[in-house]
């Protein structure tokens, strides 16, 4: 009996032991306390359903960088597939697809200020704002068949404007806002731009492109330049190759520009340069090609191995950003280059770096 | 952390040792029926690493899933997206598709996915595990680089007529009724079991992933139901014949729940799965061995779909149908009293597919699998066995290297039960059909994952009157090449790609000893599992995974067990703790984005047993995750705290 009461009492404290040894400390939420200033905002998407979508914040002035901004100001994570951001003075939003929200930040803190909830699939923001009455916000949808209006301050919804086809619902992808006209690109199976008039939130016309219209960028002289990428094998709606579309915005004519000779190529990301003269976008490398259709023949920048995701142009000074998500689900990187394809250095950010907000105005 | 716990667990239980080998006599527990395999040649599996789950541990889980039963098994990682929810099961560092779960011989594993849902079988139709690690799995089949699982029913043949009939009520809107009848004679027996189960499933969870602020929120969507009938048949048409027939026919349903981010549009997202599995299995046994023919059919018929209910989109409604035959001849022959031989012969198909209606698309494929296998052991004498193994498969008309394995048993001394194994094996794991067929992303061109696992154990067990004690330490070693992961493509879809090779090792021991002193039985039990399993893949210089561990493999993962019992009444406490899991590759510590935190759980059972006539009673009260610990076993799918179950048995 000496044997077992021993080995009972051994046991009992064992487990108390472990038991207070497994009990973790409770993570206080941060408010670490932020000004940024100019530079450029790297939306990191994180790995679909893992939920670790992450901002990360660099100010090229200062050579700083600061990882994870969101969570280190809110002491929450942004949630899962963190997909664009858009800075409007005091404000950023972050769109944070398959949560269906878009978060408010202080742009100069990442500090919450409000949510807008309740969305199917929202991939872009663009807000207009006049000057008289309030402002209105856009958010395009990948799933649901409507861009939905919103107030972007309240988050609350004033409108939905269905995206439709033959009753067949269009996906609505990167937006455009010129004089009064929304251009919105039908990215997943679609194969135009839908332009909504802002004053009476319907849409006036459809301009047909290539399949799969994917980004959308405005050169100096007003021509809004699409980007297909002509699907994927296997498609149900099949595969084409990928195509380069200039777009007249005032008679909204659309002129085939180039029609990539290889099918297996998927260009995206497609960009201006600082002045609006040339054309940046992805195709495993970077290129950078006139308005003339001339640089195609080889990449400003090669890959080399490297998993390019995504493309920026700071506005300011021409610097190209390239995000590089090495296998996807370890923290990517970003790479610099002058807008001669030189060089300028590189740092690790989160999880699938997709996109970059620059703090002063954007490139798309 | 938990280092700090499994040196606990060491203090505890080593003490005990002389404590234990002081006392003299004899003992009659589940550990006796383990020596009976261990020193028996007879049995082809004696030099191979093995283990087993104990009758009192099934008996306590029987409303629950074979994931919860497993859960105590450190060498064996669950990972559960929630309660009900898929749950894998991952031995020493491999993936959940390199685990092969067999039912009275039938693969369980899904063809499409390679993977089986352990939440989807009830510990209640199971009547013996028994798991077989690393090349030791070879002798039934190719594929499972980790390990096996064996669930078996078991016919008594002196059994009589028995009823019985458990009824569960416990938290979160959770109801059991589970029965069965056995009858018949040492001729022809039936087992007839039945279930029945459904939750709520509504469980209060702490939400860490919305602002503004942290909150207790409870699970939404996550209710399910499940039942099921088991009937087993078996007949002895002459002294040396058998025949049995198991058929398992099962239906769920069960409610996807949405991450712990999502604030989106209100969604309805759901899972139907109907599954009917058949054994038929003949056995001969002549007086120079034994002649088996098996055939069994597994059907699995699942309906799964994402509905935006306020929008009326539906973005996913696919359903997928897999039709699998199993036909098996096996010949066990002995040749003298040293040697004994095993030949074995497969031929299996699969048929299936999946048609998304939305998308309108899908693929469906029909595979042909075929397999040889000769094994031979022989007892070379001084308490040494020798086994050696070759295998050789074909799929899809292609024929897989050749599969060999060898291994050893030896007992040096004869009077102690001490006894050592090891075993080298090289294996293959076919692709899964969505990794060579899915649209978009499948791969026709990829290859079989192909592993080389060595293992080495001490065993040693002492059985006296008041005591039975084993103890046992397994070392592992397994190298897998072309590791088969899915990839992101330029085209924003995922693409399945042979990628990696990794490395994994480790080693587990385990601890057990059962006291009796009077009317008291005390059991006590104690696990530790140390896995490394690292990414050794040629990397380019960016990529930081090379030589980390895996994701979601804890590196510590320990468990320990006492069961008090006396006069019917009886105390049972068990303690699951599990290490930290990375969920980036890179393995960033201490990062809220990129790891998991390990936890600790226990539960208590407390129940008695008594007699009335010719029935038998029994009432038990559990309590799950005491401590009422919040903790995720997959990033932001959270798990249930504390719950509570009663449970009243009768039997006839």
């Amino acid at each position: 009996m000496r044997v077992s009461a021993t080995l009972v009492l051994a046991t009992a404290l064992g487990w108390m032991l472990i038991a207070a040894s497994c009990e973790r400390t409770p993570v206080e939420p941060g408010q670490e306390g932020f000004d940024f200033g100019g530079g450029v905002f790297i939306v990191n998407e994180g790995q679909f359903l893992s939920n670790n979508a992450s901002i990360s914040y660099f100010n090229p002035e200062t050579d700083s960088l600061y990882n994870q901004v969101f969570y280190r100001a809110n002491g929450v994570p942004l949630g899962d597939v963190a997909h664009s951001m858009l800075i409007m003075g005091q404000d950023a939003w972050i769109v944070v697809n398959n949560s269906g929200k878009i978060y408010r930040v202080g742009s100069r803190d990442m500090a919450y200020k409000g949510k807008i909830t309740g969305l199917t699939s929202p991939r872009y923001i663009l807000i207009e704002d006049s000057g008289t009455g309030s402002p209105k916000a856009y958010v395009s949808d990948l799933y649901s068949g409507y861009v939905t209006v919103v107030d972007p301050l309240e988050g609350t919804r004033l409108d939905s404007i269905r995206f439709s086809r033959s009753g067949e619902r269009l996906s609505s992808e990167q937006m455009v806002l010129h004089n009064g006209s929304l251009y919105v690109a039908c990215w997943s199976y679609g194969r135009q731009i839908l332009v909504i008039d802002t004053s009476t939130g319907r849409i006036t016309d459809s301009i047909p492109v290539g399949l799969q219209p994917n980004s959308m960028a405005v050169d100096r002289d007003d021509y809004l330049w699409v980007l297909s990428d002509g699907g994927y094998p296997f498609s149900p709606v099949s595969q084409e190759k990928a195509s380069l579309t200039r777009v007249n915005m005032k008679t909204r004519v659309a002129e085939t520009m180039k029609v990539w000779d290889d099918i297996i190529l998927s260009p995206s990301d497609l960009c201006t340069g600082k002045n609006g003269d040339s054309l940046y976008f992805l195709s495993e490398g970077v290129y950078r090609v006139s308005r003339d259709m001339e640089g195609f023949d080889r990449p400003l920048v090669p890959a080399r191995g490297r998993q390019f995701y995504s493309l920026g142009i700071d506005p300011s000074n021409g610097t190209v950003y390239v995000g590089d998500a090495v296998d996807y689900q370890q923290d990517g990187w970003v790479y610099r280059y002058r807008p001669d394809g030189t060089s300028i250095d590189s740092f690790r950010v989160g999880v699938n770096p997709g996109y970059f907000c620059f703090s002063y105005p954007t490139q798309r | 952390m938990v280092k700090r716990i499994c040196i606990y667990l060491l203090l505890l239980f080593l003490p005990a040792l002389p404590l234990l080998s002081a006392n003299e006599a004899g003992a009659d527990t589940i550990h006796l029926r383990e020596v009976e395999i261990i020193r028996s040649i007879l049995v082809p599996r004696s030099p191979l690493i093995s283990g087993g789950l104990d009758t009192l541990s099934m008996e306590l889980m029987s409303g629950q899933s074979l994931s919860e039963l497993l859960a105590c098994q450190p060498a064996i990682h669950i990972k559960s997206a929630g309660r009900g929810a898929l749950s894998t099961a991952s031995f020493r560092g491999t993936d959940a598709s390199h685990t092969k779960v067999f039912w009275n011989g039938i693969r369980l594993n899904s063809p499409m996915l390679g993977q089986v849902d352990f939440s989807q079988i009830p510990v209640w139709i199971i009547d013996k595990v028994s798991i077989l690690y690393g090349g030791s799995s070879l002798g039934e089949g190719s594929g499972a680089l980790g390990g096996s699982v064996l669930l078996e029913n078991a016919v008594d043949w002196n059994g009589g007529f028995s009823l019985s009939l458990n009824q569960e009520i416990s938290s979160f809107g959770t109801l059991g009724t589970y029965g069965r009848l056995s009858a018949g004679d040492d001729r022809i027996r039936s087992d007839t079991r039945l279930y029945w189960n459904r939750s709520h499933n509504n469980y209060p969870f702490l939400n860490t992933f919305n602002l503004p602020k942290a909150e207790v929120q409870r699970l939404e969507q996550a209710a399910y139901k499940k039942s099921g009938v088991l009937q087993d048949i078996c007949i002895r048409p002459g002294d040396r014949q058998e025949l049995a027939i198991h058929l398992w026919y099962q239906e769920s349903e069960r409610d996807l729940p949405p991450l712990m981010s999502q604030e989106g549009a209100s969604r309805e997202e759901m899972q139907a799965d109907r599954n009917l599995r058949t054994s038929l299995e003949w056995k001969i046994y002549p007086r120079f061995g034994t002649l088996s023919l098996r055939s069994g059919y597994s059907g699995n018929r699942m309906h799964y779909y994402l509905y935006y209910n306020g929008i009326e989109y539906w973005q996913f409604d696919s359903e997928s149908l897999e039709n699998s035959l199993y036909n098996t001849m096996e010949a066990n022959l002995r040749a003298g009293s040293r040697f004994r031989f095993r030949f074995r012969a497969d031929l299996n198909r699969h048929d299936a597919g999946i048609r998304d209606q939305v998308r309108d698309e899908g693929y469906s494929h029909l595979r042909n699998e075929g397999g040889l296998t000769a094994s031979a052991y022989a007892d070379a004498g001084g308490g040494l066995v020798l086994y050696t193994l070759i295998r050789q498969e074909w799929a899809d008309g292609k024929w897989l290297p050749i599969m060999p394995s060898a291994g050893f048993s030896y007992r040096p001394v004869d009077d102690l039960s001490l006894n050592l194994k090891g075993n080298l094996a090289r294996n293959y794991n076919l692709p899964s059909l969505n990794d060579l067929y899915w649209i978009p992303g499948g791969n026709p061109g990829l290859k079989p994952e192909n592993s080389l696992n060595g293992d080495l154990s001490v065993e040693f067990l002492q059985e006296r009157k008041l005591y039975a004690f084993k103890a046992s330490v397994n070392t592992f070693a397994a190298r897998v090449d072309n590791w088969i992961l899915w990839k992101p493509t330029q085209f924003r879809y995922w693409e399945a790609e042979n990628i990696s090779l990794v490395f994994s090792r480790g080693m587990d021991f385990q601890l057990g000893s059962d006291l009796f002193m009077g009317k008291w039985i005390l059991s006590l039990k104690a696990a530790y599992a140390f896995t490394r399993s690292t990414n050794e893949g040629d990397t380019p210089a960016n990529d930081l995974s090379r030589g980390k561990q895996l994701i979601y493999i804890p590196v510590h993962a320990s468990s320990a067990y006492l069961n008090l019992s006396r006069s019917g009444y009886f105390l049972n406490w068990s303690l699951t703790c599990t290490g930290q899991r990375f969920t980036q590759p890179a393995n960033e510590e201490h990062d809220p984005l990129k790891d998991l935190d390990p936890y600790a759980l226990q539960d208590l059972h407390i129940g008695k047993t008594w007699k009335m006539g010719p029935a038998n009673g029994g009432l038990r009260f559990s309590v799950y995750n005491l401590f009422n610990v919040s903790y995720q076993s997959v990033r932001s799918r959270p798990m249930p705290m504390r719950s509570y179950a009663l449970t009243i048995q009768m039997e006839l």
